[in-house]
């Protein structure tokens, strides 16, 4: 199976358990482990200490490793995006926003990342966020704004299908990604609704083992051409606009 | 051999024991295949033998009405199925007639707990005859826990299970978060008859290497809290664990056999 994980972090915990932070050579030795080809990475230091910055040492890490991609977080701060985008100009990349007040404290409203997510719209840039941190309302009103926004939900939870269903039913651009998608199942249940098409496979490393996402994927009850598709088909897709 | 398995989603090919399901249904997210044909099926796929199970309903609402469906569903298949007695502490006066209702469908009580859901610290006087008749019985007590939380935070269990020393301790996805782990780790390396339940929906990197490097594997227990998680995730964790494949058979599901049987 061609993984490709779309929920992978790489970096210092400042405040994380010992031990459990991965450099990128920790998370290229657990992806060759289990199997996982390409990543989609992003970086605590982006997350937990400061965007630009992290950005840049995300972009450096990486940069020798073809197989890793960069989820960049961005802020509204101008010219945020341009400068994460310039960073490694020939490699696909991802957007995290991480409004929260714990993270980057703005709001994903109009009148504060209007104009940023209008730009990632324009792009085809996908952007990752976490509804439990973002809440379910804000990811909503961005679905509403920018309907041509390809918009990944992270880190969802399993009792997240109250507000998962409503909105993918409304809002057909709104993708799941698949770590912590782990209620009795669930996977099969949104495949079957909505598509395969909008599962991403992802393991939350360094903080889950990947043996769960895997397990879950593998004996989930859905055709070959579909598993391929939540394993890897369709973040590769994602990422290179062509969705 | 295991790992094999689970990469290609085939059954594991080994005695699965599965020390924490569930049955009925639950209020915060849809109820979905959760009827004892489809877990018998699922159960199929994965090659998982046999399942404990304790009603949701006697967790969440009606003790007397949830325990009865489930001894009920687990008489249907007695070969794939064994419920725990679920106990809540709010009705003392019904505690002792509900031990007696349990359906005797192992050789020493199988009895569960959930302190969060009934609001009742484990270590109340609410909680003292059940585990006055555990320790008589070498009852095995599986209960819900949950890092530092006021009724069953997993250091609670450290005080019962010095004063029962013959009730058998399961504690139920070993405190969840990685530091309940920690808690519950250290409470289970201190005492014989404590033992871990790695049921739980957040699958922590390296937290089952560490659990058998701390107590030894034969006090880990695999469970899956089906059908309220995806069973495939717990099977996952432990067969693709960096753990020899003896171990892994003990988790999966001998340890807990031999428990139920009445070591």
């Amino acid at each position: 199976m061609d993984y490709f994980d779309s929920n992978t972090m790489i970096g210092a915990l400042g405040a994380g358990p010992a031990g459990v932070g991965l450099s990128v050579a920790g998370l290229l030795a657990e992806m060759e482990r289990y199997g996982i080809k390409q990543a989609l990475v992003a970086s605590t230091a982006a997350l937990e200490y400061n965007a630009s910055a992290g950005n840049h040492v995300l972009a450096e890490e990486i940069k020798p490793h073809g197989n890793l991609f960069p989820l960049y977080a961005l802020t509204p701060d101008p010219g945020a995006l341009e400068e994460a985008a310039a960073l490694l100009p020939s490699r696909r990349f991802a957007a995290l926003m991480a409004p929260d007040h714990e993270h980057h404290n703005f709001s994903l409203r109009e009148w504060c990342s209007g104009p940023l997510l209008a730009a990632l719209e324009r792009r085809n840039i996908p952007v990752f966020l976490r509804p439990a941190l973002a809440g379910w309302e804000a990811v909503a009103a961005v679905l509403e704004a920018h309907p041509r926004l390809n918009v990944v939900a992270t880190h969802t939870g399993y009792r997240a299908d109250r507000y998962i269903y409503p909105l993918a039913h409304r809002y057909p651009r709104l993708m799941v990604e698949t770590s912590m998608y782990v209620g009795h199942r669930q996977l099969e249940e949104f495949a079957r609704t909505f598509g395969a098409a909008r599962l991403l496979f992802g393991t939350n490393l360094p903080y889950y083992t990947p043996a769960a996402a895997i397990a879950v994927l593998a004996y989930a009850q859905l055709d070959e051409a579909d598993r391929a598709r939540v394993a890897g088909g369709n973040l590769k897709l994602l990422l290179e606009g062509k969705t | 051999m295991i790992e094999q398995a689970v990469l290609e989603g085939r059954p594991l090919g080994v005695f699965i024991f599965d020390c924490h399901g569930h049955f009925g249904a639950w209020p915060d997210f849809p109820v979905r295949q959760n009827d004892a044909a489809r877990m018998l099926e699922l159960m199929d796929r994965l090659g998982m033998a046999r399942l404990a199970f304790s009603s949701l309903d006697a967790c969440y609402c009606d003790m007397r009405r949830g325990n009865q469906e489930a001894y009920a569903a687990a008489a249907a298949h007695p070969d794939r199925f064994v419920a725990y007695a679920v106990i809540n502490p709010n009705l003392p006066e019904s505690m002792e007639e509900e031990l007696d209702r349990w359906p005797k469908q192992a050789p020493r009580p199988l009895i569960k707990l959930h302190p969060y859901l009934h609001r009742c610290r484990v270590t109340g006087p609410n909680y003292r005859p059940l585990w006055e008749f555990a320790h008589r019985t070498s009852a095995i007590v599986l209960s819900h826990t949950w890092e530092s939380d006021a009724t069953c935070g997993p250091l609670m269990f450290e005080e019962l299970a010095r004063q029962y020393p013959d009730a058998r301790i399961i504690l139920g996805h070993s405190g969840v978060t990685r530091k309940g782990y920690e808690q519950a780790i250290q409470v289970a390396r201190k005492y014989e008859n404590v033992f871990l339940d790695i049921t739980g929906s957040q699958s922590h990197n390296g937290i089952l290497e560490r659990c058998v490097a701390d107590v030894g594997s034969e006090k880990v227990l695999f469970g899956s809290d089906l059908p309220f998680l995806e069973a495939a995730m717990g099977i996952g964790r432990v067969a693709l664990a960096r753990l020899p494949d003896s171990q892994k058979e003990a988790i999966l599901g001998l340890n807990f056999r031999r428990l139920v049987e009445g070591a």
